[in-house]
């Protein structure tokens, strides 16, 4: 193994135990969920008849209210909508959400369960994000329940995979909803077809993702394009490769002249997120690390005191 | 003019190319109506199930240009299914077995085959022109038929279309006896090209004006290209990245300088920005700008960039060029009449993007601004009213607000008032779309000053049927409406229903319209198809007219209701 993948799996245990578990933790329900839906479908084929999960079928006493909002559909596709509860960080968001939920009435969401969330594996999941914006003084009338819409792309034959990357950004974003809770409101949550950029153009722009990466020490900075790996262990082989120059030249590492794994200077891979936080890289699932990294910095382990282990071991 | 013979009324009409002028021509008398029937080369047609191909052919015998356009515009944000319909075969196979001597062919999101591209290539001899704008369902095999099979092709312009790349070589197709080409634009390829062939295409193509490649096209080859065609007019750039300090890299340089008759850039699929340098001596003549795809090039050095581009007419950019950075647009480019500013992050939390300071600067700067397209962080009345003031000449304004129905931001009122002071003060105003909070208000604006207006896109605004009724009865020259997720329901769709004629379409989405209101409307009005869109049968349990409606497109139609739509879309 590599000294710097050696370096992350070492310097994630040490953070693991650091950390709260709310982080990593909550990623986990928010996979499982979508798995749990992709099971549904495909045991039930989208007949139509499943609750929860499926569309949102109006009840007709609703319709009759006039107030229920249905929910556009790419074909095959299914509703998920994230429990509040993993929201629940802060009081401070959890009270934002609760007032957004309780503004329009409870016939105005998706699904009639919006209240009651403490569950959260429960079937009928619910977004429950109400209509966004500080100002809802006149308006009347014009509320509207926003939700993510997930296309599977199961039987949908167009070439466009669109199921594939919309169920990961869909992942990534109940994911990275989850684990910046209290920064992103839920008003950001997305609306099927908004903002109206063409989906030719968002493919393509999703599709390139470059980042700048330092390397403590060296003059001048590279980009990489995160799209182009598939996991850290991609990422870090690449950057080594790299910035191998350095460790051969030894000219830009104190002290070190020889390219011996034992005495080449360490070095901890962090990141820029979108907050502006400087993270670790390696404690969240790949792809949300792809979605949230705005700069990549490999720290010399001697400033990234109390994080990263000083010395380092060889492994083969 | 009777007392001339047909052949003199028809030159006369030679010289009359717009087709709305023509469409006037035709209704003047019998004999006038003949004469341009027989006499129109170019046939424009705004929705394909509008007319059928028979009848083009039996009125047009002697087209030789069709334009056509298929699917509804928010097709483009996922809110059609992609079955929905738009075939050109049809239109092909008719033309085909009817001997027309078809020339140019314009599609705009419609689903073209590679059955449909090869019969293109067989059946018409003269076949020069092939445009596709948004369009999917072909491979790059239909496109090897195109390049085989058209001898006297000089365009091939494909636009943001979903081509599944089979990787074949069809670059290689075009015959060494093909020297013909004017324009070829293939950037929205995703697949390998083969460089050697391009290479070769290019330099037997001396007519070669105007050539866009795709993200797999290096920029050694893009060196060797340019020493070929040093005369080309308009370059979309694949990849630009390379070490600035090789012999390629200066290479480019030289060749770029020579290039004098460059006029328009766009690409940049990839690219680094320390090699942008190498293009700042053409930016001094360019017009056209489009660097909307051009992926991580930081603000700082898209404004050194433009900086040079002192004569830019168009400038479509990504909105990490930030407020300031539009700031340096308003002030190095006096000429420019479109802007364009996307989203580079669009569920981003909101890190780089532009505000109304943004706009309000461009408008101080460009007088000449009329055609704009801008996806924002935020907006002020106050700023919208410095802009209609700054800014009369509008022809499109669309402004999107990342964020829907958000608010003035600095006042938290709607933003009825600073759409208002745009119609009024912009008389010529033909394309609007609004975003952000807006009340019925607004609508009552458009309504009473937007005299030209002939589309108009709401999402998110209104408070009742009243909105919508403003538009519909103010403003007469509105072709197509399209509207999502507003509350306008039955007595707005009624109330006129003689108007859905005098217009191109109708979309409503996500609106408080019910199954019995869209079934009323249809059994009143025969020559529209009112067509519901219902997928995963949303409604096959409840078929009760008070259910509403969740998505509708209506259109006029000569020829009833069409026979290829799928399952889920009814005809009513």
């Amino acid at each position: 193994m590599t000294m710097l993948t050696s370096l992350i799996f070492r310097g994630r245990a040490v953070i693991a135990s650091l950390m709260m578990s709310s982080g990593g933790g909550v990623a986990q329900p928010v996979r499982r969920l979508a798995t749990v839906a992709e099971d549904r479908l495909c045991k039930n084929g989208g007949n139509g008849k499943e609750k929860g999960l499926m569309r949102m079928k109006p009840k007709k006493e609703n319709s009759k209210e006039g107030g229920k909002k249905k929910l556009s559909h790419l074909k095959n596709s299914f509703v998920i909508l994230l429990p509040n509860l993993l929201m629940k960080k802060s009081e401070e968001t959890v009270d934002d959400l609760h007032a957004q939920q309780k503004m329009p009435s409870s016939t105005e969401t998706a699904d009639g369960s919006s209240d009651s969330n403490a569950s959260g594996m429960d079937t009928e999941l619910t977004l429950g994000l109400s209509r966004v914006g500080s100002c809802k003084a006149g308006i009347t009338g014009a509320k509207r329940a926003y939700a993510r819409t997930i296309g599977l792309g199961l039987g949908s034959g167009t070439g466009k995979q669109s199921g594939d990357t919309e169920v990961d950004a869909a992942e990534n974003s109940a994911a990275s909803q989850v684990s910046s809770a209290g920064k992103v409101p839920a008003s950001k949550a997305q609306v099927v077809g908004w903002p109206p950029v063409r989906s030719f153009r968002q493919k393509t722009l999703e599709s390139c993702k470059y980042v700048k990466v330092a390397v403590d020490g060296a003059p001048y900075l590279r980009k990489v394009d995160l799209r182009t790996y598939n996991s850290y262990d991609e990422l870090l082989k690449a950057l080594e490769g790299m910035f191998n120059c350095f460790t051969v030249n030894g000219n830009f590492l104190e002290g070190s002249k020889v390219m011996d794994p034992a005495t080449r200077m360490e070095y901890v891979p962090t990141y820029e997120d979108g907050d502006g936080d400087w993270m670790l890289a390696g404690d969240v699932p790949w792809k949300m690390f792809a979605e949230s990294c705005k700069r990549i910095r490999l720290m010399k382990s001697s400033d990234a005191a109390g994080i990263a282990p000083r010395t380092p071991t060889c492994r083969g | 003019m009777n007392y001339f013979p047909d052949e003199v009324i028809d030159h006369v009409f030679d010289f009359v190319t717009s087709n709305r002028d023509r469409n006037v021509i035709s209704l003047v008398c019998k004999s006038w109506y003949r004469i341009e029937r027989l006499s129109r080369q170019r046939v424009f047609i705004g929705n394909c199930y509008a007319i059928s191909p028979e009848r083009l052919i039996a009125r047009f015998p002697g087209v030789r240009s069709l334009t056509l356009k298929g699917k509804p515009h928010f097709a483009d944000f996922n809110l059609v299914p992609p079955d929905w319909g738009g075939f050109v075969y049809p239109w092909i196979d008719a033309l085909a077995r009817s001997k027309v001597n078809l020339e140019e062919l314009r599609l705009k999101r419609m689903v073209v085959t590679d059955d449909g591209l090869e019969l293109i290539s067989r059946s018409f001899v003269n076949f020069k022109s092939l445009v596709l704008v948004s369009c999917e369902g072909f491979t790059t095999d239909g496109l090897a038929a195109i390049a085989a099979n058209c001898r006297f092709l000089r365009e091939l312009d494909l636009q943001e279309n979903e081509v599944e790349d089979h990787r074949g070589q069809w670059l290689n197709c075009f015959p060494d006896s093909c020297t013909s080409l004017v324009s070829l634009n293939f950037a929205c390829l995703k697949g390998d090209i083969n460089l050697a062939a391009l290479e070769r295409l290019v330099a037997r193509s001396p007519y070669l004006k105007s050539l866009r490649l795709s993200r797999a096209v290096p920029l050694d080859t893009l060196q060797k290209i340019l020493v070929r065609a040093p005369q080309l007019v308009d370059l979309g750039v694949g990849s630009f990245v390379h070490d600035p300090d090789s012999e390629t890299y200066n290479k480019l340089v030289t060749a770029i300088e020579k290039c004098k008759s460059m006029r328009s850039l766009s690409g940049f699929l990839e690219v680094s920005a320390y090699c942008l340098p190498a293009i700042y001596p053409i930016c001094s003549g360019l017009t056209s700008l489009n660097l909307s795809y051009a992926p991580g090039i930081p603000g700082s050095e898209l404004t050194k960039l433009i900086r040079h581009c002192r004569k830019l007419q168009r400038l479509w950019i990504l909105d990490c060029i930030g407020d300031k950075g539009l700031g340096v647009v308003a002030s190095s480019c006096k000429e420019l009449q479109e802007l364009r500013v996307f989203p580079s992050d669009p569920y981003g939390v909101g890190n780089a993007a532009v505000t109304e300071e943004g706009l309000v600067a461009i408008s101080r700067g460009c007088p000449k601004l009329n055609s704009l397209l801008y996806f924002c962080q935020q907006m002020t009345n106050a700023a919208l009213k410095i802009v209609a003031q700054n800014c009369p000449n509008f022809i499109r304004f669309r402004l999107c607000i990342l964020e829907p129905t958000k608010p003035d931001s600095s006042t938290n009122q709607p933003l009825d008032e600073g759409f208002g002071a745009i119609v009024q003060s912009c008389k010529g105003v033909r394309r609007l779309s609004l975003s952000g909070l807006l009340t019925d208000q607004v609508f009552n604006y458009i309504g009473t000053f937007a005299e030209q207006l002939e589309m108009l896109s709401i999402a998110f605004a209104g408070d009742n049927d009243k909105g919508m009724l403003y538009v519909l009865n103010g403003c007469k020259k509105i072709r197509k409406l399209e509207i999502r997720d507003c509350p306008f329901g039955n007595i707005a769709l009624l109330t006129d229903v003689g108007k859905y004629e005098t217009m191109r379409s109708l979309w409503m989405s996500s609106c408080d319209i019910t199954l019995g209101g869209c079934k009323t409307l249809a059994k009143k009005m025969p020559r529209l198809n009112v067509e519901i869109i219902n997928e995963n049968n949303e409604m096959e349990d409840c078929i009760d007219d008070e259910q509403k409606v969740e998505r509708m497109y209506l259109y006029r139609t000569l020829v009833g209701p069409r026979k290829d739509a799928p399952e889920h879309v009814w005809t009513l």
